[in-house]
């Protein structure tokens, strides 16, 4: 916004309009696509150029105007990216590129590996497991087949080299089991057990640092992942142990600070704000900490609040609202965090659950886009959908690609859905 | 690409400015990002002449807000879709900005397009009478009467912004 001239009015009344304004267009886009503007720009002008009012000239200037639009659609979406054809699992250097709606994990197609620099932000990452790819009766993926895969935004995908993705229970490999992985709302960082040491480390997806934030801890034991709004913080709860205490770790320097013993249910955006509570037990109040791990106060909910919709990063971004549901899962309820009493309500259309907030009045989640499987040949895919929900009006849009996958058994992660 | 030197830079900086006016014009992402694609798209082929003139931002704000009002001309009607407004459960903590976020939206949304811009130029970014008067194309005295009203509508649908609009004040022009 540039400085404008005052008038009498207006100098020094309106703080308080105008910084509610200002916060409600954090909720709006941030980017122009300058391509986009050129793009309709050139093709208007083609069109003003070409109008002219003669049926021959009318006649050419169509078939000009459907191979110029032709040649631009070509410009404006990049062909089908090559892939290899290849029988059995092969492993590329390359990272491999998916269209929209393409299946992510092609039969007998293994991306490269993450390049140790930078890269773009990860939107999305699975563990298949190599569903396709296992010889009859082996039970659990080992090698490259056992790697968490990243994708971009762009729609590239890699594998995760040195995380640990699935993983052979022991003593006996009769079954597989998953270690988690956490992309951050922004899409630079993402948090996972590394192999060589078991430690838990964050990847600045920027510049390809990585940060150890854990000491080693068996894969059995990896914490719940939370990373804050803007990817600088990174809050860790025990799985295995609710009581245990939570810790909350500067994900720049790796440096911890001790929270207090449970879940973390919330981070505000720049992690000045740490809720964490119980959601199964509605007579234990929520913790309210700062950053720096001291507690701030103790919120009793309201008997009408039903913690057990929490699923994510249920605290606004500025710290002062908890999103949960109803046990139907089709209202969004608006707690605040300061009384502990329910702010508002609203019914959403068919979309339940939040990862984590986006903007003062909107959330992120998940949507299932998968089709009925019946007449389908083969494992049908499992394909899913980043969804945007509007508070204010309880619609929801989709926002980026969907994701599909073709595997028996599969876990998948989405992150970089802020802009 | 001569055409157009400079446009991709002005539109790097200046689109996220204009993408936050016009969702608050709009109300919806979608119609925003369609909105500032027509306003620059409408700049395009006089980028020449209006960046040499040294205030091109000026330029395309004045066909963001024509068209925001042409289109809802052409729409045939005014006010957003309303959606109903939440229940709360007693009173909307207004303090809280997450709330009132939502019931500014709201309110906004069934205010009509022109009362919508009004409050944008005035209380957003910050535009005089003049100014304002000169964007929208309208006389001083139609800012100041559309702009009490607004402002009067706003605190009319939505009791909880009381607080909000308390010192934005404007005394009625009758005309």
């Amino acid at each position: 916004m540039s400085p404008q001239a005052h008038d009498t009015f207006h100098d020094g009344l309106h703080d308080g309009l105008r910084g509610a304004l200002d916060e409600l267009a954090e909720d709006a886009p941030t980017r122009v696509n300058a391509a986009r503007v050129l793009t309709a720009a050139r093709r208007r002008r083609r069109l003003r150029l070409i109008a002219v009012p003669s049926a021959t000239a009318l006649t050419a200037a169509a078939a000009v105007l459907v191979g110029t639009a032709t040649a631009g659609g070509g410009a404006d979406h990049p062909g089908p990216a090559e892939r290899p054809d290849a029988p059995l699992a092969t492993r590329t250097d390359a990272p491999l590129a998916t269209r929209p709606g393409e299946i992510l994990n092609p039969r007998g197609v293994l991306p490269g590996p993450l390049p140790a620099g930078k890269v773009e932000p990860v939107v999305y990452g699975f563990l298949d497991h190599c569903g396709w790819l296992r010889p009859k009766g082996a039970a659990s993926a080992s090698g490259a087949c056992a790697q968490w895969r990243l994708v971009g935004r762009s729609g590239k995908q890699w594998r995760l080299p040195d995380g640990v993705g699935s993983r052979a229970v022991k003593p006996r490999d009769y079954m597989s089991a998953d270690t988690p992985l956490a992309i951050s709302p922004d899409g630079w960082r993402i948090a996972y057990q590394r192999a060589k040491d078991q430690r838990l480390v964050v990847r600045d997806l920027s510049s390809g640092k990585v940060t150890p934030v854990g000491p080693p801890t068996a894969p059995t034991d990896v914490p719940q992942m939370m990373f804050s709004g803007d990817g600088t913080h990174l809050a860790l709860s025990s799985q295995a142990n609710p009581g245990a205490r939570a810790s909350l770790v500067d994900t720049r320097t790796g440096a911890a600070t001790a929270l207090q013993a449970g879940t973390v249910i919330g981070v505000s955006r720049d992690a000045s704000t740490i809720v964490q509570g119980d959601i199964w037990d509605r007579e234990k109040p929520l913790t309210v900490s700062g950053q720096d791990g001291a507690v701030r106060a103790r919120v009793r909910v309201a008997p009408k609040v039903d913690l057990r919709g929490i699923n994510g990063n249920a605290l606004s971004p500025d710290g002062r609202t908890l999103l949960t549901f109803n046990s139907g899962m089709d209202t969004a309820v608006l707690v605040n965090l300061g009384t502990g009493e329910i702010a508002s309500e609203r019914r959403l259309s068919g979309v339940g659950g939040a990862q984590a907030w986006v903007g003062p009045t909107t959330y992120f989640t998940v949507r299932d886009k998968s089709r009925d499987p019946s007449g389908t040949e083969g494992m049908p895919p499992h394909a899913s959908q980043g969804v945007i929900v509007d508070l204010t009006t309880g619609e929801a849009r989709e926002t980026g690609r969907s994701f599909s996958i073709r595997t028996s058994r599969s876990m998948t992660v989405f992150g970089g859905f802020l802009p | 690409m001569v055409h157009y030197e400079g446009l991709p830079e002005f539109v790097a900086a200046r689109g996220p400015a204009l993408l936050r006016s016009a969702f608050l014009l709009t109300g919806d992402r979608h119609r925003a990002e369609d909105l500032v694609q027509t306003a620059l798209v409408k700049l395009a082929p006089r980028w020449r002449r209006v960046s040499a003139a040294g205030d091109p931002e000026t330029y395309v704000r004045k066909i963001l807000y024509h068209e925001h009002l042409n289109w809802w001309r052409r729409r045939g009607q005014h006010v957003f879709p309303s959606a109903a407004p939440p229940e709360p459960a007693g009173h909307p903590d207004i303090a809280d900005r997450t709330v009132r976020s939502v019931l500014l939206r709201q309110a906004l949304g069934r205010l009509t397009a022109k009362q919508r811009a009004l409050i944008v130029l005035r209380f957003y970014e910050d535009r005089s009478e003049n100014e304002t008067a000169t964007l929208l194309g309208c006389s001083v005295g139609t800012v100041k009467s559309q702009t009490h009203r607004a402002l009067a509508r706003l605190r009319a649908l939505e009791p909880g912004l009381a607080e909000l609009l308390t010192d934005t004040e404007i005394p009625e022009v009758v005309r």
